[in-house]
């Protein structure tokens, strides 16, 4: 061969290395920061992590992230289970939570939601959410104690509206909390504070109205909610910090069997019918916004079927709740393949578990200039950077 | 539209070795380099276009991923199954040094869709390996200190969870 007297390496441009690195998973770009120096700091370079973040979100299988028994935390890598060919054990990666754990003191670790690899934790108890990357380990603890003492929200514990989401415009992240008066906390993680949203949301925020926990779609905060003549998705806009909603099928869908999905790059809704018509459904609104692009893509002949994500715009993959797997369907109902999970001693309960893609993410710090393109330089210290203090 | 013809015009392409391949000017198209002198010259290319860069082995793997694949697209139904089937085949029949010279002539000759497939080969490569198959991949000297490396290694003990053996 005619290039044995330069290594590859010699010959490599810059730009070809990163396009070969942006299509490295996440979680196997870790390690190759090892490799030497330049590595380290291709892979930690802000604007990369970013692109990496864009191609990951638009072509990779994602993850599953679930507790267990408020103390378990794990990650399935859904990718290696059903392309890979690994087992349902070696395709889950267990994780130490970022923080002390009390192990003593029985309270509820739920898992709320995830954006840019990030997951959004919350911990009743005495009130906080943690937001923390499990593979970069970049995390904060954000307390929301004030919050309720000084809305006296004492009796009405549990939040109608939580969620997060990320303001690309100056790579904030935001967490939204509402309780029963129609007000909206929000946490901004650059302010490091909360600000209440005066905007009055399109639907009353009542309790039972909606299925609290949101999901990040679109630069936007997504909710179910139910009232008795309407089905609607409320929507909160992180970066313009403003309401508004879309309207649901119109056929009759029982609301606390519905669940908001991305599915093929669409807002989904996953729904199910424990009567006489024991089938799930998945809805999918084809034109983000448009009512009218609803579309029934999918029946499932069985309830308690949750799809987690649309492969090759033909293969879902699901957690089966009532049969106690992860499976495979195709667009034809047939079950492609299957993993019982109960022998891992693990069981993805309705708010233990969400969909996320890993990152290389990092929080952004509160106080510092967010970093613009720069030339790439030696980042080393960057990676395990306390920019984030613990919580307090 | 232009389709292929018979009658197309060909453009004579000429390797390091001194190697001649004739050129359908709609493959030439996806060579961007290629292309490029093709405009600089006025299409009043005559003589043999030299690639100071590329040696025959690899000018000929590309030109027969580009003929295949301008073939499949002719067929629009099948075209992506076909394609995803021939990709897989080009990807296995190359062994890494193959790959690595294919992928800097690809790059010098821009030839995209083969650059962004070839890179996405490398990427499944080095995916789940160790870093001394990495640096050995790409002739990598290791430029940390041993008290460097072995600080991160204690930093970050936890990206190394289930890397495979090489």
């Amino acid at each position: 061969m005619g290039n044995n007297q330069k290594s590859i390496n010699e010959l490599l441009t810059l730009e070809l290395l990163q396009a070969i690195l942006l299509r490295v998973s996440a979680k196997h770009l870790l390690p190759l920061r090892f490799v030497s120096k330049l590595w380290l700091s291709l892979i930690s370079d802000p604007t990369f992590v970013e692109f990496h973040i864009h191609h990951t979100s638009e072509f990779t299988t994602p993850s599953y992230f679930f507790t267990q028994n408020n103390q378990l935390v794990g990650s399935l890598d859904l990718h290696a289970l059903f392309h890979g060919g690994a087992t349902l054990g070696g395709s889950i990666e267990k994780f130490s939570l970022p923080f002390p754990w009390k192990k003593n003191i029985p309270s509820r670790l739920l898992v709320l939601g995830s954006c840019r690899g990030f997951v959004l934790l919350h911990h009743q108890e005495p009130y906080y959410f943690i937001l923390w990357n499990p593979l970069t380990q970049s995390h904060k603890k954000i307390s929301y104690y004030n919050v309720v003492e000084e809305n006296n929200y004492w009796y009405n514990q549990n939040p109608v509206l939580q969620g997060i989401g990320h303001d690309a415009s100056n790579d904030d992240y935001l967490i939204v909390i509402a309780f029963k008066e129609d007000q909206l906390h929000c946490f901004s993680l650059r302010t490091n504070s909360w600000t209440k949203i005066d905007v009055a949301p399109p639907i009353p925020l009542v309790t039972h109205g909606f299925k609290p926990e949101g999901l990040f779609f679109k630069g936007a905060i997504h909710w179910l909610s139910y009232r008795s003549n309407n089905q609607d998705i409320l929507i909160f806009d992180v970066k313009k910090r403003r309401f508004s909603t879309i309207p649901l099928p119109e056929q009759k869908l029982t609301w606390w069997s519905s669940k908001l999905v991305i599915l093929g790059g669409c807002l989904a809704l996953n729904f199910f019918n424990y009567g006489d018509y024991k089938r799930t459904q998945i809805w999918v609104l084809k034109e983000y916004k448009v009512p009218s692009s609803w579309t029934l893509l999918y029946e499932i002949p069985h309830h308690c079927v949750h799809s987690l994500f649309l492969s090759n715009d033909s293969d879902f993959i699901v957690v089966d709740r009532a049969n106690n797997n992860f499976a495979k369907y195709n667009l034809e109902g047939e079950r492609l393949q299957c993993f019982k999970y109960l022998d891992y001693g693990f069981l993805p309960l309705e708010y233990n578990g969400t969909v996320y893609i890993p990152s290389l993410a990092t929080l952004p710090s509160c106080d510092k200039k967010k970093r613009k393109n720069e030339d790439i330089k030696f980042v080393k210290d960057d990676w395990n950077h306390k920019e984030v203090k613990q919580g307090t | 539209m232009s389709g292929i013809s018979d009658t197309e015009r060909m453009i004579t392409l000429k390797t390091v070795e001194g190697t001649l391949f004739d050129v359908k000017s709609s493959i030439a198209k996806d060579i961007k380099t290629v292309q490029a002198f093709i405009d600089d010259s006025d299409d009043d290319v005559t003589s043999p276009i030299p690639l100071p860069n590329v040696f025959t082995r690899e000018l000929s793997r590309i030109l027969d991923y580009l003929n295949n694949h301008h073939r499949f697209r002719s067929d629009i139904e099948k075209a992506d199954e076909e394609m995803a089937r021939y990709d897989a085949e080009f990807a296995k029949s190359m062994s890494h040094e193959e790959l690595k010279a294919l992928i800097l002539a690809a790059n010098y000759l821009n030839v995209k869709d083969l650059l962004e497939f070839l890179n996405q080969t490398v990427a499944d490569v080095i995916q789940n390996k160790s870093v001394e198959f990495v640096r050995n991949f790409f002739g990598i000297e290791n430029d940390y200190t041993p008290e460097e490396e072995e600080k991160l290694r204690n930093e970050n003990e936890w990206a190394f969870n289930g890397v495979e053996q090489d």
